[in-house]
């Protein structure tokens, strides 16, 4: 398996998490902004395989576009993912919510928080369908 | 050697060599790299000791680009070879440098044995993504299952031996360094398991780098429950295969793995009883 943009960015203008306290399961999202385009994502995770390919196929759609575009590319993926399974759903909302968290962190330090990344807990669990 | 670039050298190199020995069809060089990729970990653990002894920080991260895909046996162990050589110099004097010296010594030498020997060189299978089980018939809802199973638990062992192992070398009772060790025997034999699996289904590929948010714990009462749920959580996954799953031999191995499971949530069980005194 060959996840795209996996792994954490060298000086990040943002860095989010998003985590569930329930599974410990988190995904953390990096992301580079260059006036309003996404030059560069990263994101990690400890999640399932379904928060691994949703997080390469998110930060491959976003690269290089602007925020407007991420934030209604996010929105779309939102509603097509709420057509399938909760554990998809929860999965989508991890990689999504680090990525809002990621936006809230770079805000918080261009407003002169010293603040290393921004976390943020899920309400959904991504944990294995019995 | 005594830095944290040195170590993320040996982290790859261990897995180099047990993907090396999980990708190979021959069974005396299959044991004879596994028996190095345990002497390349134990290795490690002695660098990490020294490591944590002189406070020096270190991480699992791996260079981007490394792989252990290859086309032939040989192309994987010239590859090992030149990833060896390049660390002789890293070596000093110290009683533990020479030790890890002579054992790379062993390990080129026999290395270079094998590669003098055309017959023994293989065109893998292990990585061309062919998914079938050798010559058993599996259906391909069972093919699915088995490959989402491997794939997820393949990680999932290597991220338990790679966070265990973060733990141990910070134990601070002889009962924890060894419930630890024990946890970490349990997951190679899981890894190792699973990764000839998925060699035979030519799906073998690495596990994905770990952030250090996965294993620099900070409350160990809180990551010894979650990894119980984590536990039950692979067992109700062993169950769910070894039902789905009509091939016998496939069927009573996932029984086998999920009955140590079960073990492991006593040993994590005995680790939170130390906690709460």
């Amino acid at each position: 398996m060959h996840p795209k943009n996996y792994g954490p960015l060298e000086n990040p203008t943002g860095v989010g998490v998003g985590h569930s306290e329930t599974s410990g399961e988190f995904v953390i999202f990096y992301i580079n902004y260059d006036g309003e385009t996404i030059t560069n994502v990263g994101y990690a995770t400890n999640g399932c395989h379904d928060t691994v390919v949703f997080g390469s196929m998110f930060t491959e759609m976003i690269k290089g576009e602007t925020l407007e575009y991420a934030h209604k590319a996010a929105q779309k993926l939102t509603e097509k993912v709420a057509l399938g399974p909760a554990k998809q759903q929860a999965c989508a909302q991890m990689v999504l919510t680090s990525f809002d968290a990621a936006q809230i962190n770079q805000t918080n330090k261009a407003n002169g928080m010293d603040e290393e990344l921004h976390a943020i807990e899920i309400g959904l669990d991504c944990e294995v369908e019995v | 050697m005594s830095d944290a670039t040195f170590f993320q050298r040996k982290h790859q190199l261990w897995l180099r060599i047990a993907f090396a020995s999980f990708a190979t069809t021959n069974l005396q060089i299959k044991n004879r790299l596994y028996e190095f990729s345990v002497i390349e970990f134990r290795h490690l653990k002695w660098v990490a000791e020294m490591l944590v002894e002189s406070n020096i920080p270190y991480d699992y991260e791996r260079d981007k680009e490394f792989c252990i895909e290859s086309e032939t046996l040989f192309g994987l162990l010239n590859t090992t070879i030149k990833e060896i050589e390049a660390m002789q110099s890293h070596y000093d004097d110290s009683q533990l440098s020479q030790r890890i010296l002579h054992d790379e010594h062993y390990i080129l030498q026999t290395l270079q044995e094998t590669l003098a020997d055309d017959s023994l060189d293989e065109k893998f299978t292990a990585f061309n993504r062919t998914r079938q089980w050798g010559d058993t018939s599996l259906s391909s809802q069972e093919l699915d299952a088995l490959t989402l199973f491997l794939f997820e638990e393949s990680y999932k062992e290597y991220e338990l031996i790679m966070v265990y192992f973060y733990s141990q070398m910070r134990a601070s009772t002889p009962l924890q360094y060894g419930s630890f060790q024990d946890l970490i025997d349990e997951s190679h034999f899981h890894l190792r398991s699973f990764g000839e699996m998925m060699a035979k289904m030519g799906i073998l590929s690495l596990p994905r780098m770990l952030h250090p948010r996965t294993y620099k714990i900070t409350d160990m009462e809180k990551f010894l429950y979650d990894g119980i749920t984590e536990e039950e959580n692979a067992k109700e996954e062993c169950r769910r295969l070894s039902a789905l799953i009509t091939d016998e031999k496939l069927s009573t191995f996932f029984e086998f793995i999920n009955f140590q499971e079960s073990y492991h949530i006593e040993i994590m069980k005995k680790l939170l009883k130390e906690i709460h005194g």
